[in-house]
C-alpha cells in the first residue's frame, strides 16, 4: 500500500500534461503550445481577453481531460499518419483487431464497437456499422491544424460513440493555407517498401469567403516481417500486405455558413485472416472501408451572448467490405458488402454571460439506414433512429466553475436513456484542477444487431443468442496541474472507468461469431505529462500513463493459463500497463530542426490460437530532420528514421480472438519533399 | 469492485484532495499579461518585416524600452535571442541611454522623440494617437485583438521600409496637422 502511495505522490510532484490554457481556447491553434511560435498573422488572431462565447468554449474544453497536438508539432516530428500522433497521447495504445487491421485502446479498454468518436472537422469518420476506426497509413496529417483529444467520455455533446473518448481532427482553413502545397514522400523498411504518397493542399481567403482543399493518395505496407499463425504456417509480409488510402476534403465557408465534403477510401489486404490461421498462398482477403460525407453548418449570432447553431450531416459508409482476391488474377469474390446511410439534424442554442457562465440547450435527430448488397444475413434491418435532447450549463465562482450536463436519448430499437455529467474545474493563476463525473450511454449499432441475427440464422449448433442491450459507462476523473515557470508546466490525473453491459465479441466452437453483454469491466489509472522549453536545449514533452484492471469478474479481457487461472490480475489483454513517451524538438537554425521521440510500452499478454504469448517491453525511437526553405523558398526536405534501433513492435490482439500478434515494421527510412507556393 | 480496490481508491482520492486544497493558494492572472505578451511578440515579429538602411550597424539588434514597462518584463520572460538572425539586446532605457544606438524604441510617450525622427529607429507605442503624432507603429485593441496603426510618413523620414506583407496588416494613418 505504502509503495503505491509514494508512487502517487511522486507522480503528482513530477508529472505534467497538456493543460488547457485559460486563454484563447478557440483561437489559438494549439492551446498547449506557446504562442511565441506563432507568426505575426496568427498572433493577430489571438484575443487579449475572451469574449463571453469564447469563455464558454474554453470552459467546455477545460471540463475534460484533454490532449492537443498542433499541426506544427506533427510536421516537426515527421508524423507519417495519425498513428504517429496518437502514440504520443497518454493512455492510448494500438493493437491488432483482425485481418491486418489495427485498432486503438484507451486506458486499457479497446475502443472498437463504438467506444471512441473520431471526426474530421466535425464529420464522424468512425464507421457507423460497428463503430470501429481502422488505423495505419489511413489518416494524413499534412492538412491538420490541430488534433483535440478528449481522454474521457464526451457523450453529452459528441454522441453515441464518445463513450471513452473523442478525437477531433481540425484541418486548416484556406486563410491558413494561403496558397498551394504539394508534397510527396517515400519510405523503405529494411526488407521492403514502406510507403509512397502524394499530397496536394490548397486554400485561400477572399474577404468573408474561405475555401480549402486537400487530397492524399497513399500506398503503403504494414510491415516487412514474417507473420506466423498459431499453427506454425507463415508468410512474408514484405511488399505483401498493402494499405491503400485516398482521402480528400473540400471546405468552404462564407461568414458563419460552412459547407464541407469528405471522401475516404481505405483498402487493407491481408493473408493473416481474422483468426488463428493464414489464408492459402494462392489468395488473400481485402477489407475496404469507404466514407462519403457532407456537412452543412450555420451559426447565427443574435448578439455577443446568444447564438444558434444548426447543422445537417449525411454520410454513406461501406465499412468492412470483404472480398477474396486471387494471386493468379482470377476474378475476386465479394463476400460481404453492407452500406450505412447516416443522417443527422442538429439544432443548438448557447447563451453566454459576460462572467463566463453559459447554458447550452440542443437537440438532434439521427438515423441509419442499412443496405445489404452481399451478406450472410437474410432479412431487412430496421431503421436505427434516435432523438436526443441535451443541455449543459456552467456557473463560475472565484474558486470553482460548476458544470452540469444532461443527455436524454430516445432510441427506436432500445430504451430511453438519461446520462448526467458533473464537472468542478478552475484555473487559479498557475494552478488548475478538475473533478469530473460523466455517464455515457452507448447503444448497439446495426452491425452489432445484424451479427447476432446472422448468427441465429446460420450457426450450425442450434444456438440462439439474444440481441445485446446498451452499455452504460461511469467515469470519474481528477486532474491537477501547475505552471512552475513560463516554460515548465506539469499536470496529472487519475481516472476510474466502468462499463456496464459491456459488449463482448466472441465465437462458438465453430468460430461463428456473435456479441453478448458482460456484467461489466472497469479500469483505473493515472496519466501525467510535463512540458518544458529551454532556450538552447529546445522543447521537451514527456507523458506517462498506467492503468490497472479494476473489475472483470469473468476475466474475459485478461490472460489465463491453460487451467483458467488469471496470469496477471492487473492488466488487460493486448495493452501495456505502463506507457511513456518523450518528444524533444530542437530548432537548430531558423530553417533546420531535429526532432526525436521515444515511446516505451511495458510487457503485454495476448493469445495466439489457444496459447498465451508474453510480449516483452518495447521502446521505439524515431528521429526526424526538417529543413525548410531548402535551396529555394518554399521547398522543404524531411528525412526520418523510424524505429531507429529496430525494436520491431508487435500489435498484440486486445481480445481473445486467437489471432497472433501482427508484426510491426522494421526500421524505416523516409524522405519527404514539400513545396509551397 | 472489491473492498480492497475501494479502499485503495479512497486513499488515493484523499491524498489527491489534500494536495489540491492544502498546497495551493488562489491567484488570478490578469488579462493585461496576455495583452503585454502579445505586444512583446508583435515587436519582435514586426522587425522581421522591416528593412533598415544599409548604413545601419548589422552585428546586433538593440531594442530599447523602459525597464518599468510591463512589456519589458514580457520580453525578458520570452527569452528571445535573435531578430533576423542577429543577436537581440534588450536595453533598459534610462536618462543616459543613447537613443541613436537603438534599432527599435518602444515608447511609453504619446509622441515620438523629436531627436530621433530622422534616424533609422523603429518607434512603437501603445499610447493613443502615437502614430498620428509622428510615431511609426501604434498598438490598439479592436474587438479584443491587438491591431496596429502605422504612419508611413514616419517610416519614410527614418528611411525604414516596411514590407508589403506588413503593410497589409496595418491601418495607415497620417501625421496630424500641427495646430497653430
Amino acid at each position: 500500500m505504502l509503495k503505491y502511495l509514494l508512487f502517487l505522490l511522486m507522480t503528482l510532484q513530477v508529472s505534467t500534461s497538456y493543460a488547457i490554457s485559460p486563454l484563447a481556447c478557440s483561437e489559438v491553434s494549439d492551446p498547449s503550445q506557446n504562442i511565441e511560435d506563432l507568426d505575426l498573422m496568427d498572433l493577430m488572431e489571438i484575443p487579449v481577453f475572451l469574449s463571453a462565447s469564447q469563455q464558454a468554449e474554453c470552459t467546455k474544453t477545460a471540463a475534460s481531460v484533454v490532449s492537443t497536438i498542433s499541426g506544427e508539432e506533427l510536421l516537426n516530428m515527421g508524423a507519417r499518419d495519425l498513428m504517429d500522433a496518437l502514440e504520443l497521447v497518454p493512455g492510448m495504445n494500438f493493437g491488432v483487431n483482425l485481418s491486418n487491421t489495427v485498432g486503438l485502446g484507451i486506458r486499457g479498454i479497446d475502443s472498437d464497437n463504438g467506444k471512441l468518436s473520431v471526426s474530421i472537422d466535425g464529420i464522424i469518420i468512425t464507421e457507423q456499422r460497428f463503430g470501429t476506426t481502422v488505423y495505419g497509413s489511413h489518416f494524413p496529417v499534412e492538412q491538420i491544424d490541430r488534433i483535440e483529444i478528449i481522454r474521457g467520455p464526451g457523450s453529452i455533446l459528441h454522441g453515441n460513440f464518445a463513450e471513452l473518448g473523442v478525437i477531433n481532427i481540425i484541418t486548416k482553413k484556406g486563410k491558413q493555407l494561403d496558397g498551394v502545397t504539394a508534397s510527396g514522400s517515400y519510405g523503405h523498411f529494411s526488407r521492403g517498401e514502406a510507403r509512397k504518397n502524394a499530397v496536394l493542399t490548397a486554400g485561400k481567403e477572399w474577404g468573408d469567403f474561405d475555401v480549402s482543399f486537400y487530397g492524399k493518395y497513399n500506398y503503403a505496407h504494414r510491415s516487412d516481417r514474417i507473420y506466423t499463425d498459431a499453427h506454425g504456417d507463415s508468410f512474408d509480409m514484405a511488399d505483401n500486405n498493402q494499405l491503400e488510402s485516398l482521402l480528400g476534403s473540400f471546405k468552404m465557408s462564407y461568414k458563419k455558413l460552412n459547407f464541407q465534403v469528405l471522401l475516404d477510401e481505405y483498402n487493407v489486404n491481408s493473408r493473416d485472416s481474422f483468426a488463428d490461421k493464414i489464408t492459402p498462398p494462392e489468395r488473400y482477403s481485402r477489407n475496404s472501408f469507404s466514407t462519403y460525407a457532407t456537412k452543412l453548418f450555420y451559426q447565427y449570432d443574435f448578439n455577443e451572448h446568444f447564438k444558434l447553431d444548426t447543422g445537417f450531416d449525411f454520410s454513406r459508409q461501406t465499412p468492412w467490405e470483404r472480398s477474396r482476391q486471387y494471386i493468379n488474377g482470377e476474378d475476386d469474390v465479394l463476400k460481404e458488402k453492407v452500406s450505412v446511410d447516416h443522417y443527422k439534424f442538429d439544432l443548438k442554442a448557447t447563451y453566454s454571460h459576460d462572467e463566463g457562465h453559459y447554458l447550452v440547450i440542443g437537440n438532434s435527430y439521427q438515423f441509419e439506414n442499412y443496405q445489404h448488397d452481399v451478406s450472410n444475413y437474410t432479412g431487412e434491418l430496421p431503421l436505427f433512429g434516435n432523438y436526443t435532447l441535451y443541455t449543459e450549463a456552467v456557473y463560475k465562482t472565484p474558486w470553482v466553475n460548476i458544470l452540469g450536463g444532461l443527455r436524454f436519448d430516445v432510441y427506436s430499437e432500445y430504451d430511453t436513456n438519461w446520462s448526467p455529467r458533473i464537472a468542478l474545474t478552475k484555473q487559479l493563476g498557475k494552478f488548475h484542477y478538475k473533478a469530473l463525473y460523466s455517464q455515457a450511454f452507448h447503444a448497439p449499432t446495426g452491425g452489432n444487431y445484424q451479427l447476432n441475427e446472422e448468427y441465429n440464422q446460420n450457426n450450425t449448433i442450434g444456438n440462439y443468442v439474444e440481441q445485446i442491450v446498451p452499455e452504460k459507462t461511469h467515469t470519474y476523473e481528477l486532474e491537477i496541474g501547475y505552471d512552475f515557470m513560463s516554460n515548465l508546466s506539469v499536470s496529472a490525473n487519475m481516472f476510474y472507468t466502468r462499463i456496464n453491459n459491456y459488449f463482448f465479441y466472441t465465437f462458438d466452437e465453430n468460430f461463428d461469431d456473435y456479441y453478448t453483454n458482460l456484467d461489466g469491466i472497469a479500469t483505473w489509472g493515472a496519466e501525467t505529462g510535463l512540458n518544458y522549453q529551454h532556450r538552447q536545449l529546445g522543447r521537451f514533452k514527456f507523458n506517462y500513463s498506467f492503468y490497472r484492471t479494476a473489475y472483470d469478474p469473468l476475466g474475459t479481457n485478461q490472460a489465463h493459463d491453460p487451467d483458467g487461472n488469471i496470469i496477471h490480475p492487473n492488466i488487460n489483454l493486448g495493452f501495456p500497463a505502463h506507457k511513456f513517451s518523450i518528444n524533444h524538438h530542437l530548432q537548430i537554425t531558423d530553417s533546420f530542426s531535429f526532432n526525436h521521440t521515444l515511446i516505451f510500452s511495458s510487457e503485454r499478454y495476448a493469445y495466439s490460437g489457444a496459447d498465451l504469448i508474453h510480449h516483452k517491453p518495447t521502446a521505439i525511437y524515431n528521429t526526424y530532420f526538417r529543413y525548410q526553405d531548402a535551396m529555394l523558398e518554399g521547398l522543404e526536405v524531411g528525412l526520418g528514421i523510424y524505429d531507429l534501433f529496430n525494436a520491431q513492435f508487435q500489435y498484440a490482439q486486445y481480445y481473445n480472438g486467437s489471432h497472433p500478434a501482427l508484426p510491426g515494421n522494421t526500421r524505416e527510412f523516409n524522405l519527404k519533399l514539400t513545396y509551397s507556393f | 469492485m472489491n473492498s480492497y480496490i475501494r479502499k485503495k481508491i479512497r486513499i488515493y482520492l484523499l491524498t489527491f484532495f489534500n494536495i489540491v486544497f492544502f498546497t495551493c493558494a488562489p491567484s488570478y492572472a490578469s488579462d493585461k499579461s496576455m495583452e503585454n505578451k502579445l505586444k512583446a511578440l508583435y515587436i519582435v515579429r514586426i522587425a522581421e518585416f522591416i528593412e533598415w538602411p544599409e548604413t545601419t550597424e548589422k552585428t546586433s539588434f538593440k531594442l530599447c524600452i523602459a525597464e518599468n514597462s510591463p512589456i519589458f518584463e514580457q520580453l525578458q520572460l520570452l527569452q528571445i535571442d535573435t531578430i533576423n538572425k542577429l543577436p537581440l539586446h534588450i536595453i533598459a532605457l534610462n536618462k543616459d541611454t543613447a537613443l541613436l544606438d537603438c534599432q527599435i524604441l518602444y515608447s511609453e510617450k504619446e509622441k515620438a522623440e523629436v531627436s530621433i525622427i530622422q534616424h533609422p529607429i523603429l518607434t512603437i507605442s501603445s499610447e493613443l494617437d502615437f502614430a498620428r503624432q509622428g510615431g511609426m507603429i501604434e498598438f490598439y485593441i479592436d474587438k479584443s485583438k491587438v491591431r496596429m496603426k502605422a504612419n508611413l510618413e514616419a517610416f519614410a523620414l527614418a528611411r525604414l521600409k516596411p514590407s508589403s506583407k506588413l503593410i497589409r496588416l496595418l491601418t495607415i494613418v497620417t501625421t496630424a496637422e500641427q495646430k497653430q
